[in-house]
């Protein structure tokens, strides 16, 4: 018998220095005693519960109140799961799966699948499934900040995601800002709301279909610096977009789908007379605001195509994205406007060995032709730091900080940008079951952007022997939170986005 | 006092080392050690993987079907981390509703499995949630001389473990226009769940004496 015999002191060693705080001996011991506890082991219970078949007398659903119970069955029946049908007891694949399935719908807080056994049957047994939802409505966004140009805006962006028990999701927005410190200036607002079914119960497509309409007082500058952003050196000019659009969508594979979305609206713009930009020398410049005057259409044709791994990148540690944009708006599709935009995305996701994430990211975009200035890139858009485009409106006349010195804030609007992001992302923790917050994670981004200006701005800038494509620089540091009502983020840019600066 | 102003490549290091060490367990836990015959064993009990008062836990072991507790052992050298050994452990937990008891059910590595049964659901969590002389590694692979170096074990249980499924349909919603894409946050990845309940601990330091 090889096992020691003695039951050694519990005594701390001699180098006291190099003893880690509560370091014990192992005892030993002889012989492999039974395992301690009041349960009896298997050897003396023959009659032991071995795997086998019981048959699905009926399956109940409790516990649904908003979710249909249709919704729950199907994923159910997909599993096999239905009345009549044998499950392997104590464990079957399919009820785990179908667990698994039912949770990344997202409707549910907790799910129980369990068997209530029919009186009398040792092989029949009803399938309960015991569910608690959650709610399905998400806040997408929240809108709310000052600017010097305009002392308050808010509104929100709220999305139902299983309406009338469907899995139509219904979304809704506003956001509506005060009057602005502007000559003249008029209050701006907008408002949209959206339907979409993500897949059509009887075929592989997804619909959806929008309106929205936009009230904007749009800033130029007529005065001052370029890269002053007092409003007293802005005027506004308004038009009103209202319209809508709808898309089909072609879920071609798992994490690949294309869109084809077609939008139409009536733009009606109010453009002052003769628009002009005086230099701080006292030198006035024509200002092209890139809008039609008057009432007119715009339409646009729009195809996408949007690679998302991201979903495996759990299971596998790693992920890609890929993204493409191409928007087409032209006379032969109705639109008094034409151009063509592009714009595309790509990033990897990979998780580090201590279960953090880095996101190398990279994007870009080219507009060709004469979009209107709502379509043109603008540099709000490109920054963590200024506030960008709310609902497509500008409450801000701001432009990015000038890290490098290369001149970005002087630049608003573009018709090329390229941006590349590094981001840092340290998971906090998650739960399945919970109160209303689902996880956290920390994170930290820094990147580079740049947005050049459209040919005659470029002309402009090569005759004052300025840079074409100015860089400018990103960082930001935050906590998000997933939420039962949607995310939250707390960051260190959404405070400077917001803040009166 | 003069207070020294850390190097460069000191900052350096500690910001790298920073989300290395904050990646370690949640806390320690007080395990007993034994050596028996050529084996190191371990008792640690980890209740918080199921509790009294998380009723989705105990409806899951009411259910009828087994609920999965995975534990992760690492025995690891204390200080420099070395790996000595690492094995699982899985525990089921039901009650049988036409026997109307709780079944335990354990196996360890590739190894068979083992049953226990009680009447009471107390006495059948307390048994599954307990590691009772668990085996955690050779005692010939653990270096012996009374002072050091000194051993722990990590631990990482999991109650059913889930697998997220592929193929939920991706709504388009709001995100349409990549141009938002540039809002970093909101394309974020980050960690989902890897269980409904996830406890990750590391046991006291010991030693084993010559």
């Amino acid at each position: 018998m090889a096992a020691a015999a003695a039951v050694l002191t519990w005594g701390v060693p001699g180098l006291a220095a190099a003893v880690p705080p509560g370091a014990e001996p192992a005892t030993r011991s002889d012989g492999d005693e039974a395992a301690a506890g009041d349960g009896r082991s298997s050897p003396d219970d023959p009659e032991d519960d071995a795997m086998r078949l019981i048959e699905l007398r009926r399956v109940e659903v409790r516990g649904l109140q908003h979710v249909s119970r249709r919704q729950v069955t199907a994923v159910l029946g997909d599993e096999g799961l239905v009345k009549g049908a044998e499950v392997v007891w104590p464990e079957d694949s399919r009820v785990r799966r179908a667990r698994e399935r039912l949770r990344s719908t997202g409707y549910f807080k907790s799910i129980t699948i369990g068997l209530e056994p029919i009186e009398g049957s040792e092989s029949a047994a009803a399938l309960v499934v015991d569910v608690q939802e959650r709610s399905t409505v998400s806040v997408d966004r929240l809108y709310l900040g000052s600017s010097a140009l305009t002392p308050f805006r808010g509104g929100v962006s709220v999305t139902e995601r299983n309406f009338a028990g469907r899995g139509v999701h219904v979304g809704g927005s506003f956001i509506w800002g005060s009057l602005p410190s502007l000559p003249r200036g008029r209050r701006q607002q907008a408002y949209s709301v959206y339907a979409e079914a993500p897949q059509l119960p009887d075929a592989p497509i997804g619909l959806l279909g929008g309106a929205y309409v936009v009230s904007a007082g749009e800033p130029y500058r007529v005065s001052g610096a370029p890269d002053d952003p007092a409003p007293s050196h802005f005027r506004a000019f308004d038009y009103t977009r209202a319209g809508g659009l709808f898309g089909v969508t072609f879920p071609i594979r798992t994490n690949l789908r294309l869109g084809v979305d077609y939008r139409f609206e009536r733009v009606d713009a109010l453009l002052p007379e003769t628009p002009a930009y005086r230099d701080p020398l006292g030198v006035a410049t024509p200002v092209d605001l890139d809008v039609r005057d008057g009432a007119h259409r715009h339409t646009v044709a729009k195809l996408s195509l949007d690679y998302d791994g991201r979903q495996q990148s759990f299971l596998s540690g790693k992920g890609a994205q890929v993204a493409v944009d191409v928007q087409l708006s032209s006379p032969g599709l109705g639109s008094q406007y034409e151009y063509a935009k592009l714009v595309a995305l790509a990033a990897y996701t990979l998780r580090l060995p201590w279960r953090h994430w880095l996101t190398p990211r990279a994007q870009a975009g080219q507009i060709l032709g004469d979009a209107p200035r709502f379509e043109e890139f603008y540099s709000g858009d490109l920054s963590a730091w200024t506030p960008g485009r709310e609902e497509n409106l500008r409450f801000s006349t701001r432009n990015p900080i000038d890290v490098f010195g290369t001149g970005i804030d002087t630049r608003t609007f573009g018709t090329l940008y390229g941006r590349f992001d590094l981001e840092y992302v340290w998971p906090v923790f998650r739960r399945t079951r919970n109160r209303g917050v689902y996880g956290g994670d920390l994170f930290c981004s820094l990147g580079v952007f740049t947005l050049v200006e459209d040919a005659a701005g470029r002309a402009l800038r090569r005759e004052a022997n300025e840079r074409v494509a100015p860089t400018g620089f990103n960082a930001d540091l935050g906590l998000r939170l997933d939420t039962a009502l949607g995310t939250v983020k707390i960051t260190v840019g959404n405070v400077l986005e917001r803040s009166p600066l | 006092m003069t207070l020294r102003v850390p190097t460069r490549r000191e900052i350096l290091a500690g910001l790298v080392a920073a989300p290395v060490a904050l990646a370690r367990p949640d806390s320690t836990r007080k395990a007993k050690f034994e050596e028996v015959g050529e084996d190191v064993r371990m008792t640690l009990a980890l209740p918080g993987l199921i509790s009294a008062r998380d009723t989705d836990a105990l409806k899951s072991i009411d259910s009828g079907f087994d609920t999965t507790l995975r534990y992760s052992l690492r025995l690891l050298e204390y200080g420099s981390r070395r790996l000595v050994s690492s094995r699982v452990v899985v525990v089921k937990i039901r009650r049988d509703p036409w026997k109307k008891r709780y079944v335990v059910s354990r196996r360890s590595g590739k190894g068979g499995w083992s049953k226990r049964f009680f009447t009471k659901r107390t006495d059948a969590v307390a048994a599954a949630t307990t590691l009772t002389r668990q085996v955690v590694g050779l005692a010939a692979s653990l270096e012996r001389t009374g002072e050091g170096p000194y051993y722990y074990v990590e631990v990482l249980a999991l109650r059913n473990p889930i697998e997220h499924p592929d193929g939920s349909t991706r709504a388009r919603g709001r995100g349409r226009d990549l141009q938002f894409f540039s809002r970093l946050i909101d394309s974020m990845v980050g960690e989902r769940a890897r269980a409904e309940k996830k406890v990750h601990v590391r046991t006291n330091p010991f030693y084993l004496l010559p």
